[in-house]
């Protein structure tokens, strides 16, 4: 089991009114709600708790990449990675980002995960994203080509990563004749590439083709994510030929370790409520602009089923959805067990920050699960 | 009225047309959100043979992976006039259809014997705001196109919740719209300045309350293309053709018969 401590990074300030006075957190949440000062400590408190998760034991710690919004601050997550390349020594370092499509330079992106990975002593982990469909919007990105475009990119950056340059490089939407990335990455042929997705058919069929891990994206049933795991693995067998191991599926879980089952969910409600209320605030008509989401994808049944976290309203809901993995150590290692078994997982990524979270209780959350529930895991499910 | 619904070969690719009514021709180009023989259209094939062919990637249309920009529509249209034998027509567009009709009357002006452009997407105007329908709700939608939101017309034309088995083809159409109308900054910005060139007689034809396309774009096509004339469509949104489809093809066959 590779047990990733990942971190989104919050805005956790919106007003008790926000609600009220704003139909969003993302793409038309007005930036003077950011206070810089705030946000300094933010982000120092925030990249602590990646550093404490090396020392807890964590294999990877994570950052991510979203754009114009109050729900993560990491527009550029390679900023944070190459911070965390000299704040850490061991752990590997993921970056899911990068969102491919919104550049009209993926050479960039090989550039700087090349980087990283040298500065790191090769323990990068790429991510490579389509981005939300807000996030067309946010990058001025037509949704109609991003699948188009982050395929050819992540073509692109890989041939730049394993072929020797300069070589001309001559797609539909990229076409750069000189591709020669210095430097080379660390890790060769280049560092290992997770792919995150919300379970169209689309990004399923492309991770099975080229046996990237697949990490589902947290924020719907764990049912739905599991028929997601369940239909990358009937896929792989039937159109690939071979079985999945869990190595290549990832579970992201909000995870919050209390001394008891009360107190835990008495501590980690607000947050939640926090991130599903408000930092998960976002119109449909935000989320899904057209051609993002294919019309196959968006007609298979599977779809309907969903229920994102933002429109759910009780905590019977949020526990019985497994929206988040809540209790004392006992409690969580239980459901963790019973998730992995039925997930058929060999990566957790676990969120322990959640929402308005403070430094203090995410922190004393982390330790929890490292001391009490992360061994059990260990030896119950080995890499 | 004479109406029929045909599917055309054209390179190859199937394109979905609507025709009726006899009389000098006239080609129709539709806009994002409807592409269906409408009552507008019955009004004009009264005095007209009105040709309305359904653009690449909606309704039955197929030929969507060939379509990048509106150049590409362009090109496709002109395939489907020498389809249909239509040497030169009369060519109204509404919004998107109207952004290529004047596109079309640029490029091929001997294709084009007069043009009406509708309420119609392509041109800059500094400082007025287009309304974004990808971003709208059903009833955001329903009060940037319409001059009455609750009217019977607006809910049935844009609903809150699209029927089952319709949802395919407005999804489909909604992408084909997204292609060529998400982000167009340089074509209109070309298309602004290139208006001049136009020499079809042209008639700018705009609903008075338009909020998705203000009138401010009604005026800068009706001043950038030499001898145009602007009419305004009283107690009307983005689709005057819909909201008042025998007051518009009276407007339009005038002025195409003038």
């Amino acid at each position: 089991m590779q047990i990733v401590c990942f971190h989104l990074m919050p805005w956790p300030h919106l007003p008790a009114d926000f609600e009220q006075k704003h139909d969003s957190a993302w793409l038309t949440l007005p930036n003077t709600l950011f206070d810089p000062e705030r946000g300094r400590t933010l982000y120092t408190d925030y990249l602590d708790q990646l550093v404490a998760a090396e020392r807890l034991g964590f294999d990877v710690i994570g950052v991510n990449e979203h754009h114009q919004n109050a729900y993560g601050l990491m527009p550029s997550p390679n900023i944070m990675a190459a911070a965390l390349t000299k704040m850490t020594s061991r752990v590997k370092i993921l970056v899911l980002g990068s969102a491919l499509p919104l550049y009209d330079h993926p050479l960039r992106v090989a550039e700087e995960v090349a980087m990283l990975d040298v500065m790191s002593g090769g323990r990068m982990i790429a991510g490579m994203v389509v981005g939300l469909g807000v996030e067309a919007y946010s990058y001025e990105v037509n949704p109609t080509f991003m699948r188009e475009r982050y395929r050819e990119a992540h073509d692109l950056i890989v041939r730049a990563w394993t072929e020797p340059g300069p070589f001309h490089f001559e797609g539909k939407h990229y076409d750069f004749r000189f591709v020669n990335v210095w430097p080379r990455t660390y890790q060769q042929p280049h560092p290992p590439i997770w792919i995150p997705g919300s379970g169209s058919i689309e990004t399923i069929r492309f991770v099975a083709d080229r046996r990237y891990p697949f990490i589902a994206l947290p924020y719907s049933q764990f049912d739905v994510m599991c028929e997601h795991f369940d239909l990358l693995r009937e896929y792989a067998a039937s159109h690939c030929g071979y079985d999945v191991p869990p190595s290549q599926i990832g579970w992201p879980a909000m995870i919050y370790v209390g001394e008891t089952d009360t107190s835990a969910r008495e501590e980690f409600e607000p947050h939640f409520w926090y991130l599903a209320k408000k930092g998960l605030r976002l119109p449909r008509e935000y989320m899904f602009p057209p051609g993002h989401t294919s019309v196959e994808s968006q007609l298979r049944p599977g779809h309907a089923k969903r229920k994102f976290i933002s429109l759910i309203s009780s905590w019977k809901e949020a526990e019985e959805g497994g929206y988040a993995i809540v209790g004392s150590a006992e409690t969580v290692r239980q459901k963790l067990r019973e998730g992995i078994k039925r997930a058929g997982c060999g990566i957790i990524q676990g969120i322990f920050q959640v929402g308005s979270m403070p430094h203090a209780m995410t922190l004393a959350n982390m330790e929890r699960f490292a001391r009490h529930v992360m061994p059990a895991i260990r030896e119950e499910f080995p890499q | 009225m004479v109406e029929q619904e045909v599917a055309l070969e054209v390179r190859g690719k199937t394109v979905q047309l609507w025709q009726g009514g006899d009389g000098p021709p006239l080609l129709y180009l539709h806009g994002a959100g409807l592409y269906i023989w409408m009552p507008v259209h019955n009004w004009l094939a009264g005095r007209r043979r009105v040709f309305l062919p359904v653009h690449p990637g909606f309704g039955e249309s197929g030929g969507f992976d060939e379509i990048e920009d509106i150049e590409d529509l362009v090109f496709h249209t002109v395939d489907v006039m020498d389809e249909l034998g239509l040497e030169q027509a009369d060519v109204v567009g509404l919004s998107l259809g109207g952004w290529l009709a004047a596109e079309l009357a640029l490029r091929h002006p001997q294709r084009v014997k007069r043009l009406v452009l509708v309420d119609a997407a392509g041109t800059r105007v500094a400082g007025v705001t287009r309304g974004n329908i990808f971003m709208a709700t059903p009833a955001k939608a329903r009060a940037l196109l319409f001059h009455d939101p609750a009217s019977r017309l607006a809910t049935t034309l844009v609903p809150d919740a699209v029927p089952p088995e319709r949802m395919e083809t407005v999804l489909r159409g909604r992408e084909a719209a997204a292609r060529l109308l998400w982000h167009p900054h340089v074509a209109q910005r070309k298309l602004t300045s290139r208006l001049g060139r136009i020499t079809a007689p042209t008639l700018v034809v705009w609903g008075s309350d338009d909020k998705l396309l203000p009138l401010a774009y009604g005026e800068a096509y009706a001043n950038g293309i030499p001898g145009a004339r602007l009419v305004v469509i009283e107690k009307s949104g983005h689709l005057p053709p819909f909201e008042h489809p025998e007051r518009f093809a009276d407007v339009v066959l005038s002025f195409l018969e003038a």
